[in-house]
């Protein structure tokens, strides 16, 4: 992103560095799914786990997990959409 | 063959090395009592998870396609990282943050809670989720495009016109990382606010380096001692 002319490029070169930053996009991604996921599942097992009381509506605050979500930002999609599970989502 | 060994070696290898580092670090970086990754891909949530990891990766290409780019003008990396890697890296990790960013968005479109379609996700402003926040990061998406693709039309455009409009990737990526934090919903952990803190510090140092380096090239040498008589 520099504002100087950058020098002619001959096809390709470093295929080896190439290939790299494709496996670390590649492990980045599978390992922030896999920490994201583990967070969010681990937080909604024990949002299932909890005691809730009878009349506790769906997606009522104390169900939320620590990282906020949909349900408790004032712009989350509007509430005629259905929901395909019971369990909120913790962000 | 026995030639193309060495060289088989020499591209395999570090790709086996950052397989098997990320592979180490997503296993000290779980937290304890974590469910098991099927657990995560077998979710109904697993399309809302990969949004949002990869908006992680869009991101990180994006601030590794930025160093390298200001390091081509400010040759911060002389000594450490020959000149056509650097340029070649950044023209590459140009073009693949564009691709990491378009799966960023349109991984999201399955999701069945979101209930998100293809035009809340492309345009700006279109998303009922924090709209603002999504719509900096659709603009910063066109933007990037819009710089890549600069160096294939410089014919057209000149040495002014492609100067400036890569100069337009400071204020993108400034719209890229507000969009991380303010739509993120992992913005709240501490190593994503790191992570944040750390990348645009970079950008800012690197910035200032390149400002500096080039201010110092341009000024004149000092003129020698003058002779007597």
């Amino acid at each position: 992103m520099s504002a100087r002319a950058p020098q002619p490029s001959g096809g390709v070169k470093f295929p080896g560095s190439k290939l790299s930053a494709v496996a670390f996009a590649a492990v980045l991604l599978g390992g922030a799914t896999a920490w994201i996921g583990a967070r969010d599942e681990r937080s909604a097992a024990a949002q299932d786990a909890a005691p809730q009381p009878a009349s506790a509506p769906v997606n009522a605050p104390q169900r939320l997990g620590p990282n906020g979500g949909y349900a408790r930002t004032n712009n989350a999609p509007a509430p005629a959409r259905p929901k395909a599970t019971t369990r909120t989502r913790a962000s | 063959m026995n030639a193309r060994v060495p060289e088989l070696v020499r591209i395999i290898a570090p790709v086996l090395a950052v397989i098997i580092a990320g592979t180490i670090v997503t296993r000290l970086a779980m937290p304890a009592g974590a469910p098991p990754f099927s657990d995560t891909l077998g979710s109904v949530h697993r399309w809302w998870y990969l949004g949002r990891a990869s908006g992680f990766v869009a991101y990180a290409l994006l601030v590794g396609s930025m160093v390298l780019g200001i390091a081509i003008s400010s040759r911060v990396f002389d000594g450490l990282l020959v000149r056509p890697w650097v340029f070649e890296m950044h023209q590459f990790l140009s073009l693949f943050v564009l691709v990491a960013m378009a799966f960023h968005a349109l991984i999201l479109l399955p999701d069945p809670y979101a209930h998100f379609n293809l035009v809340e996700l492309l345009a700006p402003f279109a998303s009922p989720y924090r709209p603002l926040a999504t719509a900096l990061g659709t603009i910063a998406m066109y933007g990037l495009v819009a710089v890549a693709f600069s160096y294939y039309a410089k014919r057209w455009l000149g040495q002014a016109g492609w100067r400036n409009l890569h100069y337009v990737s400071f204020p993108l990526f400034a719209g890229a990382l507000v969009h991380g934090v303010t739509a993120g919903a992992d913005s709240g952990s501490t190593p994503v606010q790191v992570w944040y803190l750390a990348s645009g510090l970079a950008i800012v140092f690197f910035t200032f380096f390149r400002i500096l380096a080039v201010r110092s090239r341009s000024r004149p040498a000092p003129a020698g001692p003058q002779p007597f008589g």
